[in-house]
């Protein structure tokens, strides 16, 4: 159950990003207004989203190692337009998403300690 | 007639109580600055300097958006319009303030809230005439010595176009003077009787003094080798009659070469009489084979006689020019303390990114200079200057023996291609001449110090000027390859043809085919000098650089057009930057006290005034490509809350 609280954190620390990217793309003077960045952001943001809800769906297997690379990369890469796109909302976004994802990835572990022990 | 205490008379009373501390004039042969903003440059003599104190350092965190002022008068060259490019610096004067806008339209409004009061459309050709975009720099402002009650037009505001007319409206209502031209109208181009080519673009608003409109123009850069020569004409203010025209070109030169024109702003030493003209380089720009004549007022700062337009003196900046170091901005004049003496002086910036500081009286080097050595040409035809002018005190703000070194991480990121730009160009110094395998310049003509010019505050005889540090690339090109690789060139390409000599050329900045640059930053900073020992005191980056929204690091800084504005309350403010950012900083060291973000670069001149009793700085957000393609059309005004 824990797991599922953690990838439910990871998907709001998503979506508060792009929250963020789509304000920061539609408001007027708001330095990055109608520019690619704010889109990659949120592009991010989806990513940190479809990947919570698909780790949430699939069974342990060599693709969820694969998933929780791609996650990383997710958070980083949002985190990281957040700081140049000089928006902390979008970086709350992705803190938020990596406290969720280690929520998941201590729950998964505990589980996976639990059954070898 | 614009003097300072006529302008004084205008002002409120509450204006009068801002204003009423010690002159600020070291030497009191300035005009003294006001709380007004009466020129693009702030006053005549282009300290960009306000006696407006209620901002402070300590409380300027507070400043808030008092009011905004969209224009419409805006295209981002999409449809059927160009694009604009509005680096016009609004005027406050007769409690109105007054802008230009680049579809030429005058636009007065209530300097407290924004309202507007009366605008006024010259119905001007929107086409790109003779630059790639619909410019304009503002609108000049003039009024009466003695005005006559009840008349229309005591007091008048005149707007330029791309098509060469000079419009002249009253400054209360709008209407046209009936009296001056043609029903209100000028049409300059009708002295443009010289290799005639394309309309005298009226782009920079005009400079009033006394009676008279004194008249630069813009031309159709890089385009041919023969053009117009660049005439500054002295207009009756009240008439629109020539009183006197200058011109920089020898006329029996005028066959072969042309230009050396004043598209930039103007300065006045109102005491003297004297207009200083930055004149820009001869035609072509990047090669000179076709007047290896001495032309010596090209490319200089040259004083006039406001009454004869007769030279008084002229130090050219660059001989022989062959980089297009244009004199872009108008001097600023200041009295320095100069070893117990009193110097009546002026400091023009340069795209060179040298401060020529000179005796405005006799036009000698202050802090001394040398004619050095410079590469020769390797081209056929040409014949560079053996020797160049430099001014070493105050120190430039680029180093001019090398450029800077190339990236590393932009190589790798590019997979080499930065260091295959440069394989095998020329770089042996700033005044090495353009080659037909490449020269590498730096500062190029879109770096050092551009048409905003610096500021200074009489009181401290501080000096502030921001620049851009831009590697470019040029390449002469053989006009038979040239027909065959360039096509129709232009701004986009980067090809310009240079029609009537053997060579076109190629100019583009040091970037990846990604946009990455190739040099490392910073590519912009802000610098503070002391003008009466010629020390510099400090430069820091000035904003951020920004790609697809990203910014980069603050220590990187940005590209920058526009100028500082000084105030006595001892804060500088600024936009310039490709953020989109508008800044106050701290004189005495160059930190940043505040900032926010407005449409698009603010590459005018922030204008400072105060209105009723409160103080407002005013930013023209329009944008210009040379930065990033966002264009805008906002009057941004701050003030404390109230």
């Amino acid at each position: 159950m824990t797991d599922r609280i953690g990838l439910f954190i990871l998907a709001i620390g998503g979506v508060v990003a792009i929250i963020f990217a789509a304000l920061g793309y539609l408001t007027p003077m708001s330095g990055i207004t109608e520019t690619p960045g704010p889109l990659i952001a949120a592009a991010g943001g989806v990513g940190l989203v479809l990947g919570a809800g698909v780790l949430a769906m699939i069974a342990p297997s060599g693709w969820r190692s694969l998933l929780h690379l791609l996650v990383i990369l997710a958070l980083i890469g949002t985190a990281l337009c957040g700081w140049f796109l000089l928006t902390p909302g979008i970086v709350v976004g992705a803190i938020i998403g990596v406290v969720g994802f280690f929520v998941y990835l201590a729950a998964v572990g505990g589980r996976h300690r639990r059954k070898t022990t | 007639m614009i003097r300072s205490l006529a302008l004084v008379a205008l002002l409120p009373a509450s204006a009068l109580a801002q204003s009423s501390e010690d002159p600020a004039t070291s030497a009191g042969t300035i005009a003294l600055p006001t709380t007004e903003w009466t020129t693009y440059n702030g006053d005549l003599a282009a300290q960009k300097y306000s006696q407006a104190d209620q901002i402070t350092r300590e409380n300027v965190a507070d400043l808030e958006l008092a009011w905004q002022y969209k224009t419409g008068d805006i295209s981002d060259g999409s449809g059927d319009l160009p694009a604009t490019v509005w680096s016009a610096t609004p005027l406050y004067v007769n409690e109105t303030v007054y802008l230009g806008t680049p579809f030429y339209r005058i636009i007065a409004l209530d300097p407290a809230t924004g309202e507007e009061r009366w605008t006024y459309d010259s119905e001007s050709t929107l086409e790109a005439l003779t630059q790639p975009a619909l410019k304009n720099r503002g609108v000049t402002y003039w009024e009466a010595d003695a005005p006559v009650a009840g008349e229309p037009c005591q007091k008048r505001v005149y707007l330029g176009t791309m098509d060469a007319e000079l419009h002249a409206v009253d400054a209360d209502t709008g209407a046209l003077c009936a009296d001056f031209g043609d029903g209100g109208i000028v049409n300059v181009n009708q002295w443009n009787t010289v290799n005639e080519k394309w309309p005298l673009s009226l782009l920079q608003p005009p400079t009033a003094f006394g009676d008279q409109l004194f008249v630069g123009w813009a031309g159709m850069d890089w385009e041919y080798s023969v053009a117009s020569p660049g005439t500054v004409f002295a207009l009756d203010a009240r008439t629109g009659e020539l009183n006197w025209e200058v011109d920089f070109i020898p006329r029996e030169l005028r066959p072969r070469t042309g230009t050396a024109n004043v598209w930039a702003s103007m300065s006045v030493d109102e005491e003297r009489g004297i207009v200083y003209l930055p004149v820009s380089s001869p035609s072509p720009n990047y090669y000179g084979g076709n007047r290896t004549d001495p032309i010596p007022l090209a490319t200089s700062v040259t004083a006039v006689d406001v009454e004869t337009g007769e030279i008084v003196w002229s130090r050219q900046l660059v001989h022989h020019d062959i980089w297009d170091y244009d004199t872009g901005s108008a001097a600023t004049l200041v009295d320095l303390e100069i070893d117990g003496e009193t110097v009546p002086a002026l400091v023009q910036t340069s795209k060179q990114s040298m401060l020529y500081v000179l005796n405005r009286e006799t036009g000698e080097p202050i802090f001394g200079m040398e004619e050095r050595a410079v590469p020769a040409s390797d081209v056929p035809g040409e014949v560079a200057a053996p020797t160049q002018p430099y001014f070493d005190v105050p120190p430039p703000s680029h180093d001019l023996d090398t450029y800077p070194r190339m990236s590393r991480l932009a190589n790798i990121a590019s997979l080499g291609e930065c260091a295959r730009l440069v394989e095998g160009m020329r770089y042996e110094g700033m005044y090495t001449p353009p080659s037909l395998e490449g020269t590498i310049v730096y500062p190029g003509t879109a770096g050092g110090m551009q048409w905003g010019g610096g500021a200074v505050d009489p009181t401290t005889n501080r000096f502030y000027v921001n620049t851009s540090k831009v590697v470019q690339t040029l390449r002469l090109i053989p006009r038979e390859e040239y027909e065959e690789t360039a096509g129709e060139g232009g701004n986009e390409s980067g090809f310009y043809p240079q029609r009537g000599v053997p060579y076109g050329f190629e100019l583009v900045n040091w970037v990846s085919s990604a946009g990455l640059p190739c040099w490392v930053p910073p590519f912009g900073t802000m610098l503070a000098y002391d003008l009466n020992t010629g020390d510099l005191l400090w430069e820091v980056p000035l904003g951020r650089s920004q790609k697809w929204g990203f910014f980069g690091p603050e220590s990187w800084g940005s590209p920058n057009l526009g100028a500082p504005a000084i105030t006595a309350g001892g804060v500088i403010f600024i936009g310039a930057t490709m953020d989109g950012m508008v800044r106050a900083i701290d004189p005495d060291n160059g930190n940043v006290l505040w900032s926010d973000f407005v449409e698009a670069p603010a590459v005018a001149n922030a204008a400072v005034y105060v209105h009723d009793g409160r103080q407002y700085v005013a930013f023209v957000a329009g944008g210009n490509s040379i930065l990033k393609p966002a264009v805008g059309d906002q009057l941004a005004v701050y003030a404390l809350p109230e």
